[in-house]
């Protein structure tokens, strides 16, 4: 009785438009500890990658109906004074879409640039922050997602 | 226990309807056996202007329930479709009844109705209300309920507008699953049964 919803359970697993807990459709990964003096800047990529098969609407989709990509930090040591950089987006037609769709897949990579104020404390910390996205296939969407960031810095 | 079932019939539904990779989507009407079919979760939620909309209260009519939402791209070639059927099939005794999961909520949802001229009812669906219907964790997903209120056919991403129209024609015409490819299924899951949860 029990026995065929396991069975497809363990068939759906894995299929794309099934993953959508939404974690797991785009992992986000920072390098740390960054090193940085007081006074002085850096430039922190955060690589998000998107499961095979899925897209994520870039941070200029050009339609305001649609959920861009976006970079945030909360408040820290570390200060972000200009928006994060975003890189290129695609331009694909999709069977559903009229036009192109601006859109990302596979690992990119967004920077940001921050700078230790000269007065900060040494030492290390961390700053937190989130990726906010949205995926589709070519079929099918997901809820807007977010995924949290942790960058571990070092300031000397 | 009451988990247990949940899970269950999200499983099923998973299982069922999506077992396809993206752009394999099923292309022929598959109307689920009469003897197979639960009965929809009834549910009561505001429509655009404000009055309160019963699934029930549509009983009798052969109902296309949309989830969908703005900033869903595949929910957009659909609608113009939707807006026609509804046109087309009203006076046979349809209605197409869209449930958008907007987190924005009418604010978002109203311009896009206007844009898109819909012309048919609008809900704004809660968790709690998704969850009655397997999750609906991908858009666009539809039920296709029939005259007595029972899912005849799930589709989960975008299907051609011809699954749509034949397996709406069946059941406004009565005719048998079979006629139009029946999925005997044999597995009681309970997806959008009534009986899974609280209205």
């Amino acid at each position: 009785m029990l026995l065929t919803p396991l069975i497809l359970l363990a068939w759906a697993t894995g299929l794309p438009g099934q993953n959508s807990g939404k974690p797991g459709v785009a992992t986000v990964a920072v390098k740390g500890p960054v090193a940085v003096k007081r006074g002085g800047a850096i430039t922190v990529p955060v690589t998000v990658t998107v499961a095979r098969g899925y897209h994520v609407t870039s941070a200029t989709p050009g339609d305001r109906y649609l959920k861009p990509l976006r970079l945030t930090w909360e408040k820290g040591a570390l200060t972000s004074e200009a928006p994060p950089r975003y890189p290129k987006a695609v331009l694909r037609s999709y069977p559903f879409s009229e036009g192109k769709l601006s859109v990302l897949d596979g690992t990119f990579t967004i920077e940001q640039d921050f700078r230790a104020p000269a007065t900060a404390s040494q030492g290390f910390g961390a700053i937190t922050g989130k990726v906010h996205y949205q995926a589709c296939t070519d079929t099918e969407c997901l809820p807007p997602a977010t995924v949290p960031v942790r960058l571990s810095y070092d300031i000397r | 226990m009451k988990k247990l079932k949940i899970l269950l019939a999200a499983t099923f539904v998973i299982g069922l309807i999506s077992c396809t990779k993206p752009g394999e989507h099923e292309s022929t009407a598959k109307l689920k056996a009469e003897h197979t079919r639960n009965e929809a979760a009834d549910f009561a939620l505001e429509d655009a202007n404000g009055q309160t909309l019963k699934l029930s209260d549509l009983r009798g009519k052969v109902v296309l329930l949309n989830f969908w939402a703005t900033w869903c791209g595949p929910c957009k070639i659909e609608i113009p479709w939707f807006v026609e059927m509804e046109r087309e099939f009203k006076d046979q005794g349809f209605a197409v009844l869209g449930v958008s999961m907007d987190e924005d909520g009418w604010k978002a949802v109203k311009p896009f109705m206007q844009d898109m001229k819909v012309n048919y009812r609008m809900v704004l669906g809660t968790e709690e209300m998704a969850q009655l219907y397997g999750g609906v964790q991908a858009l666009p997903t539809s039920f296709i309920l029939d005259r007595n209120g029972k899912v005849a056919s799930v589709h989960m991403g975008i299907v051609s507008r011809k699954v749509f129209e034949e397996e709406i024609r069946a059941l406004l015409e009565g005719k048998t699953a079979a006629a139009v490819g029946a999925i005997d299924a044999a597995d009681p899951a309970r997806v959008g049964d009534g009986a899974a949860g609280a209205k």
